[in-house]
Formats: C-alpha cells, structure tokens, sequence
C-alpha cells in the first residue's frame, strides 16, 4: 500500500469509505476479528502516531522526566539547578518537557475524562462517562463524526480507536509500532528515573534459527491447545515437587531457555552422555549412568536437573492430555539431594531452593567448555551465566549506620529469594492514621483556611451522599499486604549495644540496619514465613494470617537507590531545618505566601504567576510524603515493576498439608493441584473472598506462601555479548560517550547478531539487514546493507534479528515460545535501535551534530546503491526530537510540516514494509 | 465585597495553577500509587474481566464504553475510605499552599 495519497494526504486524509460503515456496526462472529477499515490506512495513521505518542508520553511521564533531571542533580531543594555537569542537551530536553503543555478538550477546555487525539487532525477531544456528558455523544466522536475522520488515538492508553468500528481495534501493525515506542520509551524512563543505573541484561539462549528456519516454524508449527497445560501424578507426597515443576515451567525465563534450546540433553556432560532416547524411560537411567562412571569416571552418580527438566517441558508442551508422571526428576532430585529423597511431605520452598541448586549445576557443568558464556560480563555479584543465577539472582544490600558517628557500612549478598516475615500488624503508624483523618490539620485561624475547609466539607459531604456501598471495601480492618511484608523487611531495625562495633569511631553503642535490594533480580520469588513462631514464647506453628499479593508490585521504594534518595531527602530536610515544609501545611513557605492570587482573580493580567511558580518539593514524592507510606512516592522506576505470575498455596498445617499452585499461562490462570487442572479467575489466585473477610474482621486464611513475580520489561542480552561485551569495554576505555552508545545498542540490539571490532576500531554489529558501526569517537552508524549479490556487504545474514536480545515485553505469549512472532520483527529490525544512543550523542554536543549525521545519512542515501542507510534511524531521530529541540527538527526533507508545535519527518518508507513482508509480516 | 464572584476567581485561578504547577499529575500519580497498593485496581480488573465474561455471546458488541459505563459504579464505590481522605488532605495541603496566608 505504498500509495501517494497516503504520503500526502496528512492533512485532511479520505474519509473512510461509506460502504465500510453498515458492514462494521454489523459485525458478527465470524468475520468481527480485527478492523476492516484500518488496514488500509496504516501508513496514514503511523505518521501521525509519530507524532502524537512521543507528546503523550511527555505528558504522561512528564513528572518522571523532570525528577530524573533533578534526580541527577542530587535532588537538591532548588528546581532550576541544572547538574554541574549536566549538558546542554539535558537542559533544552528539561526546558521542552515543561514547556510542552498538556492538551485540552477543544471544546470544553478541559485536560482530563480520557482525552482522545484526532488522527486525522489536530483536534483533541475528551470522552466523558455516560453519567457525566448528559446523552450528548463524548466530544471526540462528534469530532469525529463531523469532520469525517476516522480514527482516534486515546491520548492516555494510546490505544487507537475507530468511529467505524465504535471500538478500540487492534491492528498488528499499529500495535507494533506502539510496542518498539514502548520499549524505547521504557529505556528512556528507566535512565530518567536512575540517570547512573546499569541496568541488569539477561543473557539469552543463543538459539540459532536462520531466517528461514524462523519462518518454516511460523509457518508450520503449531501450538497444541493445551500445550503448557499438563497435570503432574503426584507420586506419593510428592506435590511439592509438582508445584515448583508447575511453577518453573510456567517461568517465563525458564520455559523460554528450555524451549528453545538451552539445554540439549543429548549433548549434557552431566547426565546421559550418548544415546538418550527423546522420551525418556526411566528404567534406561542405569545403563546411561554407568556409561558416565566408565567414561567420565566421576564419582557421583549421573544425575542431571537440566536434562530431566528439558524432558518435563518438552512433556508438558507436547500433544498429550493426561497426566505427566515426573518419575525421572523425582529420581534426580533424590539422587542428588539425600535430604530430601524418601516418601514424606517436604518443604516446597526448600524443593525449589534444591531444584535451583542442582539445575544450577547442571548448566554449568555444560557451560565450562562453551566459550561463548564465559566472557560474558556480569554485575559484580552475579557472576554465574547459568540460567538458574540468569533468571533469579539478585543482590541483597545490608547497611549498617553507627548512631554516634553516622558512619554506613555496607554489605552485599547474594540471594536466590526473599524470605518475607508476616508482620503481624500493618505499619499504620500513628502519625498516619493522623493524616489521613479529614479535619485534623493544624490551626485554622486564617479566612483562606477557613473557607477551604467549608468548601472542601461541602463537597466531601455531597460525594458521601451518592456513594453506594460495596462490601468488599467496607470494614477498617486493615489488610496485611505484599508491600507491608516488604516494608517490613527493609525496615530500620536498632541492633542493641554492644553487637556492633563501628569501624571509625570504635564505638560499640547503638547501630541501625536496614536492608534493602541492590540489584533486582528477572525473577522474584517471595517466600512467606508462615513456618515458624507467631512470638518467640510460642511454639513453632503455621501463620495463616491473610496477605494480600498485588497482582503487579513496584520494587522500587525497596531498591537501594530508592532508600539513599529517600534518607538524602529526610538528611536534606532536616539539615535545613525545614520546618516550613512539613507536612502540615499550616505553616507556610514565606515565599509562597506573597502570590497574589485575589489579584489574579480581579483580572490583572499581569500578575507574576509564571515567574514565581509554585515550588514543586524535591526528592521522591516530594518531602511532604515523606514521613508517610513509601506507596506515596510518585517516583518510580519502571525497571522495576514486576507482574504476578505464579503462587504456590499451602493448605493444612505445620506438619502436614497440601500444596497448589496457580501460575498464569497464556493470559489465562490455571490452578494446578496435581493431577487436576482448572481455569480460574484472579479473584482465586488472589483470594478475593478471604480479603473480604479480613476486612469485615472474620476469621480469614491466608493460604499463598510462595509468588513469583517476573519483570515486566526484561532487558535480554545476547549470547554472542561476549564480543558485545567487550566491544563495549573497549569503547568505553575511548570515551564515555561511545561506552554509552554502545552499551545502549547492546541493551536493545537486534537479536543474535553478529558483532566484531575492525581492525580500525570500530564496532560492527550486524543484526538482519542492518549494520551498525559505533566508531571509536562514539559515532553511530546505522546503514541498511543491500541485497545485491556480489556486493562486498551485502553477506548472507544468518541470524534471525530478533530471537532473543532485545527487551521483549512479556505479554505477548506467543513470543514465550521459543520463536518470534511478527510483532517481534517488526518491532526489531526498524525500531531496535535505541533513542538514547541517539540522543547521547545527541545531547551532549550540541544540536548541530543531530544535523550532521542528519546530512551524512542524506549524502549516503543519495550515494550508494548497495549500502543504503536505514530509513528507520531517521525516525528513530525524528520521532524523539520534538522531546529536545521540538522547534528546530524542520529537516531539508519536511514534507509536511501539518502540525505547528511538532514538526516532523513523514517519510514512512515503503522498504520498511518490504522488509518487514520477508519476516513474513 | 462580592463574594460569589470573588470565590469563582479564586477558584478558576487555584484550578488553573493546580494544572500548570504540574500538582494535578503528581496528584495523579500518587493517587494511582496508593489505588495499586490497596489492590483496587486488581479487584476493578476483575470485575471488568468478569463482564467480558458474562457478556457471553455479545461480546463482539461489547465496547469499551459499555465496560467503563458498568464497571464505574463499582470502581468509585470501592476506593477506599483512607485513600479519599488522604487524596483530599493533599489537595487540601495545595490548596493551603497557594492562598496568602492572611487574608481575614
């Protein structure tokens, strides 16, 4: 659909066609899949995207944006402070992101109610709720409807609508686009919430699937229905082996290593060496075992986790419905840990730790001769490039304070999982419950607060007039949450005198502690204490106290970061005895007081609000919240959110119980109770009903003791990173500039690439159809190599760009699988390329450097045949200007310049598309 | 004094200075943060899975819109009590902040 009125028509683009629109209100089953009249108008409707996600997204993360400039200040009190060593970029990106202001409703001028963008045009319309728009149509859809346009963007959710349809449609090549811009964006936010963070990559299978390896299995193979689904025999007692198995295989990380290659039991040094048949009897362990003695002549019997997980999961992803017998993982399991072989009931949570251990062992016992994970760098403290180390392993940051001299010492562990004490209350601390009572606040003598307070009672009482009742959330009793478990784990605990003795001071008086999370690992296990002593009087019991999991959790207020802001914030406060500040707002800032607002309202417009603007407080939240909740804080890393995706129940008592798992497999939760699996709904999985009951005050059972939570956005690294990796070290002895760059382009990549260093020193990496060369100076290169044969570049690429590198966002389940879907090589190959690499370079020189790569990409394109530059740098370039210098991105190029504030580049190319129908889009 | 005229200035002008200082977003979020922490917004994504669900057979004439319009009772009427007042407290705060202090 390469048309020319699609490259023009920007302005006022066709109405969609009449015919199309009785067929749309009366879609029905059959054919009701998908949006018949977005296909054809995708080109239009990416052109405007461009232009209109990066705004929405300012906007929405405009406070994230402005907290990581200021966070990278130190988060001193003062706004306009700019970093000492802050560039020039950083501060026109600042001056923008406040300057871009929000859109409003063109006709109620109003900025909230779900704020659509025309795609069509410029308007902007709100969609109020039915209950609020009085039986007039919401603004957008007369909009719409008026001028003819067809489609709308939810300027929030971006989402796109269609009048047509009169729905959200989902259009895989739209939603692709939204996709890569997420990722990016999600870099972008993950560096403006932590500017200094290194952000830790998984390393992936190195999987190798030709192009047309990747398109024979889209195009032949085929998901079985129930494939994933499987029950497990419970083999006498054994349902805490069932359970982890339920619950590893339905890890995203695991489940996606295993299938698609990450361990070849026919190539294990550690279990059977040589003929292992694919189904694996067990009976046939004996002979494999004694191979191993004859040939390896090692001592310990040939067991190997690995192999018998591979088997489990390629049992449990096979065509077959019944039950799985797990007899060969049991055996190894016992085999290999004495304690806990034999009939009786276990602890899962110790099942698990051991499974790790031994799968640990597995991969890296097979490791040590593959070259390619050993150079492989790691954070400091995860030094193990198995899978196990990969997917669970995080750091765990214990600082102990002196009280007398204040000196910090810190230690880091490694840990494989949190083990989370139930308090036994909610950290409802007095001064809370205090703030949260409406009419509690400080002195009112003055008539401003008088009047407020009127005011504000006034409204309050007419909301509690209409308000129904639902019983779910009525009752006081608080509930005991995931988030208190945590704040009670990285609470300041005082170590009594005489326990520690300060290495500065030599004092052995009073210390603090605290722990908190120094690197956060892909995958975190949380395991409930419900095993062990309600008091320490009493004897050893089961806890069933009720605990409320989130289905998605922000670890961030738990990070070590987060908790050196948060005490640099509280350090910062005191220090400059601001009292003024606190939090009860009845004490003011003298500097604020001086605003004339009756001024204002008589109508002098010349009254000075916009130079004096009204202070912002600093630091995570603002200090105002800082003596509250840390769910208060609006700074949040988005590196750092996590979703729910299994939990192991225990039901019974101490001694003697029962385990189930839910675990969540594709968007569906499925609970897992040995042999039997069922659907159910998150109300199951997160126990709706006893929550209820804790808050109504009846007795309640709190039955989950074991979550996985996985990263939202994962950051993969790819196998081949050994030469990645070192690339990226030997750009960074270079310059700073370039390690970043590089570093950037590793983190989001396209797939098993090819990457090496020329003999001038540039780093070459070649990922499908693109070429990127980051010289010595920190230079990116972007070029398309051409097709030609005979060309000197124009080498067969074996390598499916996408399989595993770059960050793949986990809700698509299809690309759990092991392949990549097309959404994944659309998203790759044109969008992979990171904005920060670009806008590094970018913003730390100054904007003409943009215009000169601008050009030399110009003079290329116009130059070679056989090595094109990609177009899709030059969106990726244009795209994220508006951020930076939204004025001055008129390029030579423009044609159409449609929107005022935003210009930019439209040139949506059609070998984009072209490319893309060869990954079988 | 004209009081109703002078209380819609005022408010005109709070409201305009509680979007442009950017308080009306922090707001946002912060109300988002507590509504996520006190599992509201897992219990509304129930409910609304659980009307997709029970549309059955009409679920191709569902729309976004039919969604929000049935779940929005359900969702304000479980927003916590605390959450409100606190939401409340800190628009009561702004609003402190932004008056003169003395002007009885």
């Amino acid at each position: 659909m390469a048309s020319p009125a699609g490259r023009t028509q920007t302005q006022s683009p066709p109405p969609p066609p009449s015919s199309s629109q009785p067929a749309a209100r009366g879609r029905g089953g059959a054919s009701g899949r998908g949006c018949p009249h977005i296909a054809s108008k995708t080109k239009t409707i990416l052109e405007r995207l461009k232009v209109l996600v990066p705004y929405a997204n300012v906007c929405r993360h405009r406070q994230a944006l402005l907290q990581g400039r200021r966070g990278a200040s130190g988060g001193t009190g003062n706004r306009e402070a700019t970093p000492a060593g802050g560039a020039d970029g950083d501060r026109s990106r600042k001056r923008l992101v406040e300057e871009m202001p929000p859109p409003v409703c063109l006709q109620c001028s109003t900025a909230g109610d779900r704020l659509h963008a025309c795609l069509g045009c410029d308007a902007f319309g709100c969609w109020r709720p039915r209950a609020q728009r009085h039986g007039q149509t919401p603004h957008i859809i007369q909009h719409l409807t008026d001028s003819g346009h067809a489609f709308a963007l939810d300027f929030v959710h971006q989402q796109v609508f269609c009048s047509a349809c009169n729905d959200y449609v989902y259009d895989s090549t739209v939603q692709a686009w939204l996709m890569g811009t997420q990722i990016r964006w999600h870099a972008a936010l993950c560096d403006s919430a932590e500017p200094e963070a290194k952000r830790p990559r998984i390393v992936s299978t190195g999987a190798d699937l030709s192009p047309a390896q990747t398109k024979y299995l889209r195009e032949h193979g085929s998901i079985a229905a129930c494939a994933g689904v499987r029950g497990l025999h419970n083999l006498g007692a054994t349902c805490y082996l069932s359970v982890v198995l339920q619950t590893l295989v339905h890890n995203p990380l695991v489940r996606g290593w295993m299938l698609s290659d990450g361990h070849h039991p026919s190539r294990c040094r550690v279990g059977r060496v040589l003929e292992r048949e694919p189904p694996p009897p067990p009976a046939s362990d004996d002979s494999g075992e004694e191979e191993v003695l004859l040939s390896g002549g090692r001592a310990q019997p040939a067991a190997c986790m690995a192999c018998e997980l591979e088997t489990a999961i390629q049992a449990i992803f096979s065509d077959t419905h019944t039950p799985f017998a797990p007899v060969g993982l049991l055996r190894t399991l016992w085999t290999l840990r004495s304690d806990l072989a034999g009939y009786g009931q276990q602890d899962a949570h110790e099942c698990l730790m051991a499974v790790l251990d031994t799968l640990h062992v597995g991969f890296t016992e097979n490791a040590t001769s593959d070259s390619s994970t050993r150079n492989v760098q790691h954070s400091h403290m995860a030094p193990c490039p198995c899978l196990v180390h990969q997917a669970f392993a995080g750091v765990l940051q214990s600082t102990v304070t002196c009280a007398r001299c204040g000196n910090a010492t810190h230690s880091h562990d490694p840990i494989l999982d949190i083990s989370l004490d139930i308090p036994s209350h909610t950290r409802r601390t007095p001064e809370d419950s205090a703030l949260s009572t409406p009419y509690s606040l400080g002195p009112r003598n003055s008539f401003a607060a008088r009047a407020t307070d009127a005011v504000l009672g006034d409204w309050l009482a007419a909301r509690r007039g209409t308000r129904c009742s639902a019983s779910l959330t009525q009752g006081v009793h608080p509930v005991i949450t995931l988030q208190d478990c945590l704040a009670h784990y990285t609470r300041v605990e005082h170590l009594p005198p005489g326990t520690y003795a300060c290495s500065r001071c030599r004092s052995d008086q009073a210390a603090t502690k605290q722990l908190c999370l120094k690197e956060l690992p892909p995958v975190l296990t949380f395991q409930l204490k419900r095993f062990g002593h309600a008091k320490a009087t009493q004897p050893r019991s089961k806890i069933d106290s009720f605990v409320r999991l989130p289905l998605t959790i922000d670890m961030t207020p738990y990070t070590a970061s987060a908790m050196a802001a948060h005490a640099q914030a509280i350090g910062g406060l005191r220090a400059s005895a601001g009292a003024a500040t606190t939090s009860t707002g009845s004490a003011l800032p003298g500097r604020i007081s001086n605003i004339p607002v009756h001024d204002v309202a008589a109508g002098s417009e010349d009254a000075p609000v916009k130079d004096t603007p009204i202070p912002v407080l600093d630091g995570p939240g603002g200090s105002t919240t800082l003596g509250k909740r840390r769910t208060d804080a609006t700074h949040s890393n988005p590196a750092c959110c996590y979703r729910l995706f299994a939990v192991i129940d225990h039901i019974g008592h101490l001694d003697t119980g029962h385990y189930t798992a839910y675990a969540l497999h594709r968007g569906q939760w499925y609970l897992f109770d040995d042999a039997h699996v069922s659907k159910v709904s998150v109300r199951d999985v997160l126990a709706f009903t006893e929550e209820a009951k804790v808050r109504a005050g009846r007795p309640a059972k709190g039955k989950a003791y074991i979550a996985f939570y996985v990263k939202s956005i994962l950051d993969y690294h790819d196998m081949p990173g050994a030469v990645s990796a070192g690339a990226a070290s030997a750009a960074a002895s270079a310059s700073p500039t370039s390690a970043n760059v590089a570093a950037n382009v590793v983190a989001t990549g396209m797939g098993s690439s090819n990457t090496r260093i020329s003999e001038t020193g540039e780093w070459i990496e070649d990922a499908g159809i693109v070429r990127t060369r980051i010289n010595p100076n920190g230079d990116v290169k972007i070029e398309r190599r051409g097709r030609k044969k005979g060309s000197t570049n124009a080498r067969k690429v074996k390598q499916e760009p996408d399989t595993s590198k770059k960050p793949v966002k986990k809700k698509k389940n299809s690309s759990e699988q092991g392949f990549s879907t097309p959404l994944d090589t659309f998203s790759s190959p044109t969008f992979g390329i990171n904005p920060l690499a670009l806008n590094a370079k970018q913003s730390d020189s100054s904007d003409s450097d943009g215009e000169a790569l601008w050009t030399q990409i110009s003079k290329e394109k116009a130059g070679s045949d056989d090595l094109v530059p990609m177009t899709a740098i030059q969106h990726a370039v244009r795209d994220d200007r508006p951020l930076f210098n939204a004025t001055e991105a008129v390029s030579p190029a423009d044609k159409s310049g449609f929107t005022p504030a935003i210009a930019l580049d439209n040139d949506y190319d059609d070998d984009d598309e072209e490319e893309n129908s060869d990954f079988g889009m | 004094m004209d009081l109703t005229t002078e209380t819609t200035g005022v408010r005109e002008e709070l409201l305009r200075r509680f979007k442009e200082s950017g308080e009306r977003e922090r707001m946002q979020d912060i109300l988002r943060n507590k509504l996520h922490a006190s599992g509201w917004q897992d219990r509304v994504k129930d409910r609304c899975q659980r009307i997709i669900n029970e549309s059955g057979e009409s679920v191709d004439k569902l729309t976004v819109d039919d969604i929000a319009e049935e779940v929005t009772p359900y969702a304000r009427s479980s927003v916590p009590e605390d959450i409100k007042a606190e939401v409340l407290e800190e628009i009561r705060k702004f609003i402190y902040r932004s008056l003169p202090e003395s002007s009885a």
